[in-house]
């Protein structure tokens, strides 16, 4: 009997057998808006091996960018952490460390990820509350006191000021003897999706841009084991979006930064193969494993066939991932245990190069040094115990992965496309339409679950009348007085000519568009400048953005 | 909460508090409301130049009159902006975002801002924005914008209403000015081509330019970027000269008679449709029923004028 | 006539995913909205509320500021001479949510809440105030 006919038999059976035993929805419906049918197989899911998977470490990337994935080296289990002062920080670095993870990654308050000293204004009540806070480069000197930069890999998520937090990093090295180009690392630096979905931006686009291509082009030149970006479609995806426009916003955004440095003449292949990508985890298993492949292939082809990348490295989508917090429940806290176990399984079938995993109790406050050690050790468990690293994507070849994974990237493509006709990532910021369709399925989401169409255990199915109280972490309100006492210390000691004078070479540097601005800023930090001294400058120059309205 | 006296006095030194309460009483339409109305247009009227801006959404109405208001509160003005955004149908509610573009300039004493629901008053422009438009005059204001709903449900009564009419444009939008063309183009008086920064821009300012030599008095082409604060000089200029020109020429003083008409009917059509809706009886042919109920007002209006 | 509610989001926080959703499902509920937009101090909210004449004001923190930002906002809108109501939304813990109701927040509301409480408890107040 050959497949077709097969197919029919079964078909027949299946219509049988629903006329008695209805199933649980009419329709079953992915958050990306894809109806999945009952069963896939060869007739509904056909796979050209060569050209749609191909071979480990080899393009299209389909199956993973290594040709042996994880039986060499674990994906980098790196927990973001961060919050009160920098010696605070600093004894949690050390305890994570101790624990077995194997890369840093810094989390800032929101006064220095917008570029604002401690003693701001529009620092009151958030210093050191959603991370560290960082005026100076004494407090960097603080942040990483007792680690060898020259051993650990330090992600650091800023985005507007990721310049002069990446050139603090480079002062503490140099003041250490450590030669910048062994550093390795991560800035977040994707400034486009925060006027999407995150919000902590400074500076107009244009700009923007300019600071960013800056860093690109000063790594690609200096620091060949550092990551100048890391593209991320994380927080477009916490802002509501589905899998699909989290990829598609993602991609239109990595082209416009493409295209930036492109521009100014350097060739893609020497830069491309720093870009790195983040990605968020959600709890549907087989649509999230599916979005990373195909986020791999399409990558690949975009960077080939688009921007005529020829080596592999700079075709290669390299990326880390984080489980998604917005799924994350404060009814029955400790099920979030088990949702972010699913959701690090999908990025590590998915093929991540590296995974924060949440803690339990984030939606209820800041992290307490207990869920944050259980959320280490489920990666851990997911990598020693249940042997799902053993074997190079385990679920390629199921015809429902190759089909979920043919359809999202061309969906993807279609989403880049309809943005490519806008004028690109840009225009379609300043237009609103990216915020627009983010808030779109953010309100369809909840709505559903209003209305009992997506069931959330424990929120509308399962529900407990609870009391529970949790331990929450609280930051001390004194770390503000503590901040400004150090960075009054810090512009007491420091020779205040060099600082006007650094200050103002940045100035003068600022307005002449073809002046890489890395060394500028590297002299302001050097010389005590404080980070809002340093923005302050460049805000003068480039003007503050203000966004479209859009709901 | 004081007297009316209180409120007028207060209205008259400029108190934001005051003029907030002044609009809140108006839109409660209580007894205090019409004691409050008869004083401010009792008084001898004073008059601020009273910008309307009109044009399609995504146009970047709300930006343009962010940073118009920002170059004027810089040089010492007092201004004064009413939004209007629609009410959605359904459920009678309404999100009021044109705020947002402005937040930044606050807090400050010279900036006030207001939003209004349209409720689905015909043009959107409903009588209690008319009368803040008053009350706003009352307090001081130099300059007042009224940003309207979008192209399509106002143009035709804010060129009644308006002193000066301001169409934001932005590139890209041709086919729109082919659909525009027996609207609002005739009506404006200054055409804003918006996003200058954008590519292409100088293509749609070159269509625009030489669609507006067509009519009859081509008005001013202003073009701008509102997100680099390009040319807003150029703006404000076109919209001086556009107003005093008018004021010379007297007709100023048509629009404001016709500010007043427009008022008068809005009220009359607003107070006379619930006693309208009373009259209707479910079985009655529609036509039948209206005509007679004109003629028993008529009757009536004749009786009262007799007496 | 509607009552009108301002939507704020008071700090530095950008994430405005749940005050967005706040003000569309009151929006759906028939309420008139004004939505701030994000990075707002204590004193641009008061001014907010005072060109408004909001009946309601809600704040929504996720950054764990509100301590210091909710009190405040409410002390400058009052010191206005307004008095509508205030609620308080975001990541806030139950011991801060009972301090903060004594610092002069009418009601808060926790992690989890969904905005249809918000309305209940809006509605249960307009009710009490007839």
């Amino acid at each position: 009997m050959g497949l077709e006919q097969g197919r029919e038999k079964w078909e027949a059976l299946y219509e049988k057998h629903l006329q008695k035993h209805p199933e649980r929805f009419e329709k079953f419906v992915l958050d990306s808006n894809i109806e999945v049918e009952p069963v896939y197989d060869p007739t509904n899911s056909p796979v050209d091996y060569e050209s749609d998977l191909g071979w480990p470490g080899c393009f299209p990337f389909t199956r993973g960018i290594q040709p042996n994935m994880y039986r060499g080296r674990f994906w980098t289990m790196r927990q973001y952490a961060g919050y009160g002062t920098a010696e605070e920080t600093n004894q949690r670095f050390k305890y994570l460390l101790e624990h077995g993870q194997t890369g840093l990654s810094v989390a800032f308050d929101l006064p220095t990820q917008m570029g604002y000293d401690s003693d701001h204004e529009l620092a009151l009540g958030e210093v050191g509350k959603v991370g560290v806070a960082i005026d100076t480069v004494e407090d960097m000197h603080r942040l990483f006191d007792g680690i060898d930069l020259s051993k650990v890999s330090t992600s650091m998520t800023i985005n507007a000021p990721a310049a002069v937090l990446l050139a603090m990093y480079i002062v503490v090295a140099d003041e250490k003897g450590i030669d910048r180009s062994v550093l390795s690392g991560t800035i977040q630096n994707d400034i486009l999706k925060e006027y999407v979905a995150r919000g902590t931006y400074v500076f107009p686009p244009k700009p923007s841009l300019r600071l960013i291509a800056d860093t690109i082009e000063f790594c690609a030149k200096e620091m060949p084991k550092w990551n100048p970006i890391s593209i991320s479609g994380y927080h477009i995806r916490e802002a509501g979006s589905t899998a699909t426009e989290e990829v598609a916003f993602t991609f239109a955004n990595a082209k416009a930064y493409v295209k930036e440095v492109v521009a100014r003449s350097l060739s893609v292949d020497s830069f491309a193969g720093q870009l790195s990508f983040f990605f968020n985890a959600h709890n549907n298993l087989f649509e999230e494993i599916a979005k990373f492949r195909a986020a791999r292939r399409l990558w690949a082809k975009i960077m080939k066939d688009e921007f005529g990348a020829t080596s592999d490295r700079a075709m290669m989508l390299r990326f880390h991932t984080q489980t998604a917090g917005s799924t994350l429940t404060a009814q029955q806290p400790l099920n979030n245990v088990v949702r972010v176990t699913l959701q690090a399984l999908a990025a590590v079938l998915g093929g991540t190069q590296s995974l924060h995993t949440n803690s339990y109790d984030e939606a209820l406050s800041l992290p307490t040094e207990e869920a944050v050690k259980v959320a280490l050790r489920t990666q851990q468990i997911l990598a020693y115990e249940s042997g799902v690293a053993d074997v190079v994507d385990p679920l390629g070849g199921s015809y429902y992965i190759e089909h979920l994974t043919n359809r999202l990237e061309s969906d993807i493509k279609d989403e880049i496309d309809r943005i490519d006709k806008m004028g690109g990532a840009v225009a379609a910021i300043e237009s609103g339409y990216m915020q627009r369709r983010i808030a779109e399925s953010a309100y369809r989401f909840y709505q559903g679950v209003a209305k009992g169409e997506k069931l959330i255990v424990g929120v509308n199915i399962f529900t407990e009348h609870e009391e529970q109280k949790f331990r929450v972490l609280k930051v001390d309100p004194k770390i503000r007085l503590e901040q400004i006492e150090n960075i009054k210390n810090v512009k007491a000691r420091r020779d205040s000519e060099k600082v006007t004078q650094s200050l103002n070479e940045l100035k003068v540097a600022a307005q002449d568009k073809n002046e890489n601005l890395m060394p500028h800023i590297i002299e302001c930090v050097r010389a005590r400048c404080t980070l809002g001294e340093i923005m302050d400058t460049l805000r003068g120059v480039f003007g503050e953005y203000r966004p479209p309205v859009v709901f | 909460m004081g007297t009316i006296e209180d409120l007028i006095n207060g209205l008259k030194a400029g108190s934001q508090w005051h003029l907030a309460r002044a609009i809140n009483i108006i839109e409660k339409d209580g007894p205090e409301s019409e004691l409050l109305l008869s004083r401010i247009y009792g008084e001898v009227e004073k008059f601020s130049p009273l910008i309307g801006i009109t044009g399609f959404g995504g146009a970047g109405k709300s930006s343009l009159v962010g940073v118009v208001a920002e170059y004027l509160l810089d040089r010492g003005k007092k201004v004064g902006v009413l939004a209007v955004d629609p009410t959605s149908p359904r459920s009678g509610g309404s999100i009021l975002g044109d705020r947002i573009r402005l937040q930044h300039l606050f807090p400050n004493e010279n900036l006030f801002f207001r939003s209004y629901a349209n409720k689905g008053a015909f043009g959107g422009l409903s009588p209690v924005l008319m009368e803040s438009v008053r009350l706003l005059e009352f307090a001081g204001f130099d300059y007042i914008f009224l940003e309207t709903v979008g192209i399509g449900q106002s143009e035709v009564d804010i060129s009644s209403f308006a002193d000066v009419v301001v169409l934001v444009l932005s590139p890209g939008l041709g086919d729109e000015i082919q659909f525009l063309k027996g609207g609002i183009m005739e009506l404006a008086d200054v055409f804003v081509m918006n996003k200058m920064d954008m590519p292409n821009a100088n293509i749609s300012l070159a269509a625009l330019e030489a669609y507006a030599r067509l009519l009859d008095e081509p008005p001013p082409i202003i073009p701008t970027s509102a997100l680099l604060k390009e040319n807003v000089v150029g703006v404000v200029e076109a919209i001086e000269r556009v107003y005093t020109h008018k004021a010379e020429s007297g007709v100023l003083d048509k629009v404001r008679q016709s500010r007043r008409e427009v008022l008068y009917v809005s009220w009359v059509e607003k107070m006379l449709k619930e006693v309208i809706a009373e009259q209707y009886r479910p079985d009655e042919v529609p036509y039948r029923a209206a005509a007679d109920l004109v003629k028993k007002i008529r009757r009536c209006l004749r009786e009262a004028e007799s007496h | 006539m509607s009552l009108k509610v301002i939507v704020a989001k008071p700090g530095l926080d950008g994430h405005d995913r749940q005050a967005k959703i706040i003000a569309r499902t009151l929006k759906d509920h028939g309420y008139d909205v004004v939505y701030t937009g994000i990075r707002q101090t204590p004193s641009q909210i008061a001014q907010t509320a005072l060109q408004e004449s909001a009946d309601v004001v809600i704040l929504n923190c996720l950054s764990g500021a509100h301590m210091e930002l909710f009190p405040e906002t409410a002390r400058r809108v009052r010191e206005l001479g307004l008095a509508p109501l205030i609620i308080g939304t975001g990541v806030i813990p139950d011991d801060d949510a009972e301090e903060l109701v004594k610092m002069g927040i009418d009601i808060v509301f926790g992690p989890g809440t969904s905005p249809l409480r918000v309305i209940e408890a809006i509605k249960t107040w307009e009710q009490s105030r007839i």
